[in-house]
């Protein structure tokens, strides 16, 4: 037995196991391949890791099928799926479908890294994933998509309301704005990055939040963007 | 004077001269002035047919061509459709097919340690390849996906763009001017994809500064013939007139732009966006003077 914590990577191109396994295994964490679904769902019953990274098309079972079936049994174990379809709703719905986070291939094995680590925190801070979360005054109705500040519900255009509703199930984490992009927005041209900027200006505007001495949204200078209230279920 | 009253006049004539010779005729030479008036009408009524057979085949002549060239025109914008659809899926499959092979590339310069140079050479490689193909495919996309329309003031969005560019290169920033056209009332707002349009914006100020090392760089809005328009012009280096024919193609470069950073798929960008929302984008360039950009927007 190892006191590392570990991973179970789920993919069928060895191409990337082998590597990926070696990667991780140098940067601290005890890896175990799984070639498919099946394979995983195998492999979570024999020795529970702490969080599992899926590709998500794969022979027999895929990374979805997956995800479903390892959430029957294991409603907590913190899953990455490595999405292959560039469309963000093939993206939010791998959030959707019970997924902790995601990752478009090809991806940088470091940016893997982080996001492991991120999920790990999140998941040992127990962040709500209830459906009604609240920072403060403000309460986020993920299933009706309303939000309201104290008793004054608010309006938001639909990008604003997808950013804000990914900035508070993943507060306290620094995201860049391409990464917000690809994920929220589905186009990531390299120079489109001001988009993200004009739905945090409506945002900050819409909740009355000061950029200079935020409650709510702070500017991770150089990187991005954070949501720095403290989030519980409402 | 219509066709078809043509055919009316011998009918009209022959009824007329016969009826007239029956009227003047003697009684003896009855049957044959019935027999004359009667072959003039029966002439009349053949020459009325002929005439009326005449114009039928021409209408239906015409009606034929007709209907082919519409049939041709329709065939031609039916081709254009699904070969951009086809285009679209080829890169779609391309960027499908090359994500696993550029993933194992990555991880294994990841595996192999970041601190070698080589190493570090292929996987940013690696990088520039996958976003090259996800750019391609993105593009393509674009031509199809629905727009996301909002009230956008240009003006507003020329200044934060500028703000965006100034802040990433202040002495570009330090060399636009900006000149808006407010009187006698101010350009109008546009109903617009405000991403799509402040990608496009970037796109196009992006290039004025990458291209001109030095001396101004003007702005400006104004309302025209229905349409705002914002033109960026530069003194730079200007585009050689062999590639002006070429520079909305997708991965077009300039012969003269090889020593600039750049994937050639900015201004098919620029023009996709701008024909998404009506408009449209004109490029002159005269090398070694500078380039004028203007972009279009309908209003209303």
């Amino acid at each position: 037995m190892t006191d590392r914590t570990r991973l179970l990577l789920v993919d069928d191109d060895a191409a990337i196991t082998t590597p990926l396994a070696s990667f991780l295994e140098r940067s601290g964490y005890a890896v175990r391949v799984a070639g498919d679904g099946r394979e995983g769902l195998a492999a979570v019953r024999e020795e529970k890791p702490d969080l599992v990274v899926s590709d998500v098309l794969m022979p027999h079972m895929d990374g979805r099928e997956f995800v479903r079936r390892l959430r029957e049994s294991d409603p907590w174990l913190p899953v990455i799926l490595l999405t292959q379809v560039g469309e963000s709703f093939e993206r939010s719905a791998a959030l959707d479908e019970g997924a902790d986070d995601y990752l478009n291939k090809p991806f940088d094995p470091q940016e893997l890294l982080s996001r492991v680590r991120a999920v790990l925190r999140r998941a040992s801070r127990g962040v709500p994933t209830s459906q009604r979360i609240r920072a403060g005054d403000l309460v986020l109705d993920r299933t009706s998509r309303r939000a309201w500040l104290g008793a004054r519900e608010l309006t938001f255009t639909p990008k604003a309301l997808t950013l804000l509703e990914f900035l508070m199930t993943h507060p306290q984490e620094a995201h860049s704005r391409e990464r917000l992009l690809a994920g929220l927005w589905g186009f990531d041209f390299a120079t489109s990055s001001r988009a993200v900027d004009h739905r945090i200006a409506e945002l900050r505007r819409v909740l009355g939040d000061d950029p200079a001495d935020p409650r709510f949204i702070d500017t991770a200078q150089g990187l991005g963007y954070r949501f720095i209230a403290p989030v519980v279920a409402a | 004077m219509r066709p078809w009253l043509l055919a009316a006049i011998p009918l009209a004539l022959g009824a007329v001269i016969g009826g007239v010779l029956v009227l003047l005729g003697e009684r003896r030479m009855l049957q044959i002035a019935v027999a004359i008036p009667l072959a003039f009408v029966v002439i009349g009524v053949l020459a009325s047919l002929a005439i009326v057979a005449v114009l039928l085949v021409r209408r239906s002549r015409a009606a034929r061509i007709r209907g082919r060239e519409s049939a041709r025109a329709e065939a031609a914008a039916a081709a254009l459709v699904s070969e951009r659809e086809r285009h679209r899926r080829f890169l779609a499959r391309l960027d499908h097919e090359l994500k696993n092979p550029l993933t194992a590339i990555r991880a294994t310069a990841a595996a192999a340690g970041a601190q070698d140079p080589q190493w570090s050479l292929v996987d940013s490689q690696a990088r520039r390849l996958g976003d090259l193909v996800r750019d391609l495919r993105k593009l393509a996309e674009l031509e199809t996906r629905p727009l996301d329309l909002e009230e956008v003031d240009l003006e507003v969005l020329l200044v934060e763009a500028i703000h965006a560019l100034a802040e990433r290169d202040p002495s570009a920033g330090s060399r636009i001017r900006v000149d808006v056209i407010r009187v006698p009332w101010p350009v109008p707002s546009v109903s617009a994809d405000l991403d799509l349009l402040s990608l496009a914006l970037d796109n196009v100020l992006g290039n004025a500064a990458k291209y001109s090392d030095e001396g101004p760089i003007e702005v400006r809005l104004r309302e025209e013939s229905g349409s705002a328009v914002i033109e960026v012009a530069d003194s730079g280096r200007g585009i050689p007139a062999a590639d002006l024919p070429h520079v909305f193609d997708e991965l077009a470069r300039a012969a003269n732009a090889r020593d600039v950073s750049g994937s050639g798929l900015g201004l098919t960008l620029v023009q996709t966006v701008l024909a998404r929302h009506g408009g449209s984008v004109a490029l002159r360039s005269v090398e070694g003077a500078g380039t004028v950009v203007a972009m279009r927007v309908p209003l209303g």
